[in-house]
């Protein structure tokens, strides 16, 4: 792998490395070192949440139960499989199997989209039962069994932030996914000439499946917290 | 691509190995299990099973274990750091590892309890964290429970 | 001299440079300008804007000081003067502090002090620069449309909930401003990491090196705390998601902590790379080897690492745990530990060397000095007790402002001296800027010392008028006038900098003699930083008399 460039087109190797172990694994670091901003961003949420579900547990096992499990299982079965085919899309990046590649990236997309209108549903149902934290949160009460409704606020105000910027990443996913597969469809050297451009939107979508890996237990799936303890907080 | 003896910079090989299909299969077949085990946990009751101080705790150390080991699995193989360079693994984990610094911010909250002095979670409000009731002469404060709403700002105000 | 294999390099063909260019002449037009990937030219845009926003935060503390000249507090409505000090410690801290070191000399002499064409992620590099200027526009617009009065802490429930200004304007603004920040310290790591050219191994980097890439650590692991913290701010003021409400059970303090657990380290965003430029400065002009290079190097990770555990120092009166405050206050002690060993190095380098009284020594002498007053009145803030007394008085303002000013002014100011000759291939009139060096101290401690005295007395922050102690009055006129003199000493670089643009002296690849790959290109360097192959042989700070006459013999025309 010389430096020379191949004719006139985009040049693989950008000008400042001196050959491809070198930007490869520049690259993957620098992906990496993106995802320790991320983990940090998000792990102060999650302190928050913590923080909070602690000292109002009774509230917030009252206030899960608005959530459907069924539905955020379906979310985590959906990003699990998507997970799986950018994995095995990297696997064809590998061998340079275009059509693979295509067919993996595309299969990812409809999981995300499928994860966006699942959230969709979820976000919407809660809107109409006033759910939405605000001067509109105005829920039915009998269906919180006395729960202070303060605290029931606060929950739904870090589940709206938290699963809303995961979303956020979901929906930046799609369109780095969508670029990608353009690329791939295109067939852009930078893509296809070397399987690290692919396995860098891999990682960053390995990650947003880490995050709901996290989410999806600590919102949908409380224990009670009053069943074995007598019904006392604290 | 014959290398300098000199380069001491860039002698790392990150994740070259193209796997199997059977080790995502199997991978993914693991991270699966682990889902349904998730939520089978969430079912079960520790409260009554073991203890009925605990059973609650038990419930959600397991919840985020099983978490934690399906993120391990995650990065180590669909992530591939486990064939990355040594670099790259320090980067990988630095941000995990770095969690727990940012946790320690429990132990203020834990301290507080002990504190002889009222804290802001015992459900009775703490009296200078309550919003007083604007232009109120004999500084009245909102009733707990009662929605604030006076100087929030609208939504159009930046 | 720092040995090269000077071999011709392939690949050289991207760059399409004559020999006679160089990475200022390599193109005029303002989209070379400003779609530039190359790190020298991504440095100058930032330079330019770092100097925009600082005449900014500085107009805004004229106004402050203006303010302050008179008990009365008659010059202008308290909520005026809020906005000012807003204005004044959000721009300086966001858009000056946390940038000036590591995007200017950073961006500029990282590539060249390893040896690489460019830093890992040039188009990111670019980016971060219009992420700061979007951020600086964010903040500007906030700040001329109305401005902000939560202070540049903007601490909650009174920023999330009560105050009528342009708070979420400023917070996206101080959002993108961290994207920016960590696009930079990725930079930073990963080219620090595998850009190195054969040969330099992690001992034989300089120690501005060190410093960047501890500042990069910071970067990467307290930004992103600090932007989730501040977003949730904005989504409290927007969409009322209530994160820290106090009237729904969530706790403010909490907003307390991330804020600080980011912006206690971004003490050291601002310090360490300023760390790094004195170390360069002392040991050039003592012309000797750096005293403790390792202990440098490692003090630099270490207060990386510790400062991420004492942000609850500034939280021992907002009901932080007692216990909590106790520990923090000992880990604060701890801290001063990694910090004193680098100026009792920088100390031990000048002993017994060849002091070089060159104007960038100038600014890194009164760095040492001020630092050193800045450094030692942290222990009486860090102790609880006493803190109880000194939280918001002036004595406060004047120990960050040591720090700040006395620290990482002095320091950019030192490394703009320094690597002038090297970034704009023209010498300065040194002896003006010599002076200057003095008028800028003299003119500091004459700002800040009354402050320490008035703050003990008790004059508090944040107040536009005092005349319940009218006493305090002669303190903040000599605060006022100082503060004149600094201005004028920060306005004066400018004028003979730009002058030096047209009318200076051609600088030499060395002017200062000094020891580096950066000394070993032309100046300026040419778009590739160096025409030949970069192969590192010798060690660093490699100052000894023997290569020293070899060198000059090399400069006059010997045998090469
Ligand atoms: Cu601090």
């Amino acid at each position: 792998m010389s430096h020379a460039a191949h004719g006139d087109e985009f040049n693989v190797l950008k000008f400042q490395y001196e050959d491809m172990d070198q930007q490869n694994d520049s690259y993957i670091v620098g992906m990496w070192t993106f995802l320790v901003t991320e983990v940090m961003f998000f792990g102060m949420l999650f302190l928050t949440y913590s923080l909070y579900r602690a000292n109002y547990q009774n509230d917030w096992f009252t206030a899960h139960e608005q959530l459907d499990w069924k539905l955020g299982g379906i979310n985590t079965a959906n990003l699990l499989f998507s997970s799986f085919l950018m994995a095995t899309a990297v696997r064809q990046a590998q061998l340079k199997d275009r059509k693979g590649v295509l067919l993996r990236l595309a299969g990812v997309l409809a999981c995300a989209f499928g994860f966006l209108v699942i959230k969709y549903v979820e976000y919407s149902g809660k809107y109409e039962h006033h759910l939405f934290p605000g001067p509109g949160f105005a829920p039915d009460v009998t269906h919180f069994h006395g729960a202070n409704l303060d605290h029931v606020q606060l929950f739904f105000g870090l589940y709206f932030a938290m699963t809303g910027l995961h979303g956020v990443h979901v929906l930046v996913g799609i369109l780095v996914i969508g670029a990608l597969g353009l690329m791939w469809f295109k067939g852009k050297k930078i893509v296809t000439e070397d399987y690290v451009p692919t396995e860098l939107v891999g990682l960053y979508w390995h990650f947003v499946d880490i995050v709901w890996i996290f989410l999806y237990p600590l919102f949908y799936l409380m224990p009670n917290p009053s069943v074995g303890s007598g019904g006392g907080n604290h | 691509m014959a290398k300098s003896p000199l380069s001491a910079v860039h002698d790392d090989h990150g994740g070259h190995h193209i796997h199997n299909n059977s080790m995502y299969v199997k991978t993914a077949l693991t991270l699966a299990g682990f889902m349904i085990l998730t939520i089978a946990a969430a079912q079960i009751d520790f409260g009554h099973m073991i203890s009925k101080q605990y059973g609650y705790w038990i419930n959600n150390l397991i919840a985020v274990l099983i978490a934690v080991v399906k993120t391990y699995i995650v990065v180590l193989y669909f992530m591939h750091v486990k064939w990355a360079s040594s670099l790259g693994k320090l980067f990988a984990l630095l941000g995990f590892f770095f969690i727990p610094v940012l946790f320690s911010v429990w132990t203020d909250f834990y301290f507080r309890q002990h504190e002889p002095v009222a804290h802001w979670y015992n459900n009775d409000y703490v009296e200078s964290a309550t919003p007083r009731i604007i232009g109120a002469t004999d500084g009245a404060k909102i009733a707990p429970g009662e929605e604030n709403t006076q100087n929030r700002i609208p939504k159009s105000v930046w | 001299m720092s040995t090269t294999v000077k071999t011709e390099v392939g690949g050289m063909e991207h760059f399409h440079t004559k020999p006679e260019l160089n990475y200022l002449t390599n193109g005029h037009s303002i989209r070379s300008w400003l779609l530039t990937e190359d790190h020298k030219r991504i440095a100058m845009l930032y330079l330019i804007s770092v100097s925009f926003f600082f005449l900014i935060g500085g107009l805004a503390a004229a106004g402050v000081r203006y303010e302050l000249m008179s008990p009365a507090g008659n010059m202008m409505e308290s909520e005026t003067y809020n906005k000012l000090f807003t204005a004044h410690g959000a721009v300086m801290v966001f858009l000056f502090l946390l940038v000036a070191v590591p995007a200017v000399l950073g961006n500029f002499l990282i590539p060249l002090m390893i040896g690489a064409r460019d830093l890992a992620f040039p188009r990111l590099n670019l980016l971060s620069w219009y992420l700061y200027m979007a951020a600086g526009t964010c903040i500007m617009l906030a700040t001329l449309g109305g401005g902000v009065d939560t202070g540049w802490t903007f601490y909650t429930p009174y920023s999330s909930m009560y105050s009528n200004s342009n708070v979420s304007l400023t917070l996206l603004g101080v959002f993108l401003g961290g994207f920016s920040s960590i696009t930079t310290g990725m930079n930073f790591i990963v080219t620090i990491h595998k850009m190195r050219a054969p040969g330099m191994t992690w001992f034989r980097l300089p120690l501005f090196i060190w410093g960047h890439y501890a500042t990069g650590v910071i970067m990467l692991l307290g930004t992103p705390v600090v932007a989730i913290t501040l977003l949730c701010v904005i989504f409290e003021r927007t969409f009322q998601l209530p994160i820290y409400s106090p009237e729904l059970g969530g706790d403010p303090v909490l907003f307390q902590h991330m804020f600080w657990f980011y912006s206690h380290p971004a003490v050291y965003i601002m310090i360490l790379p300023a760390f790094g430029v004195i170390s360069e400065i002392m040991t050039a002009f003592s012309r000797k080897r750096v005293f403790g290079y390792h202990m440098i190097a490692f003090s630099s990770l270490a207060i990386a690492f510790l400062g991420f555990l004492v942000w609850g120092h500034h939280m021992f009166v907002s009901s932080q745990s007692m216990y909590q405050s106790v520990i923090f206050s000992l880990l604060t002690f701890l801290l001063a530990v990694p910090s004193a060993i680098k100026v009792w190095n920088w100390t031990a380098t000048m002993y017994k060397g060849n002091v070089v009284l060159a104007s960038p020594m100038i600014y890194g002498i009164g760095f040492q000095g001020l630092f050193l007053v800045g450094g030692l009145t942290g222990p009486f803030l860090a102790s609880y007790g006493n803190d109880i007394h000194l939280t918001a008085t002036y004595f406060v303002v004047a120990h960050f402002h040591y720090v700040m000013v006395g620290g990482s002014i002095m320091g950019f100011l030192a490394g703009i001296h320094f690597w002038w000759p090297k970034m704009t291939g023209r010498l300065y009139n040194e002896s003006v800027a010599k002076w200057n060096g003095l008028l800028v101290f003299v003119g500091f401690n004459l700002t800040f010392f009354p402050q320490f005295i008035v703050g003990w007395m008790g004059m508090p922050r944040r107040y536009h008028y005092y005349y319940f102690a009218p006493e305090f009055q002669p303190y903040h006129i000599m605060s006022t006038l100082g503060a004149s003199f600094l201005g004028i000493g920060f306005v004066i670089p400018v004028i003979y900098m730009v002058h030096s643009l047209f009318k200076g002296e051609r600088a030499t690849d060395n002017p200062w003699n000094a020891h580096g790959l950066e000394w070993n290109t032309s100046s300026p360097p040419p778009t590739e930083n160096f025409r030949y192959k970069v192969i590192v042989t010798d060690d660093v700070y490699d100052y000894d008399p023997v290569a020293e006459h070899e060198n000059d013999m090399q400069l006059a025309g010997g045998k090469a």
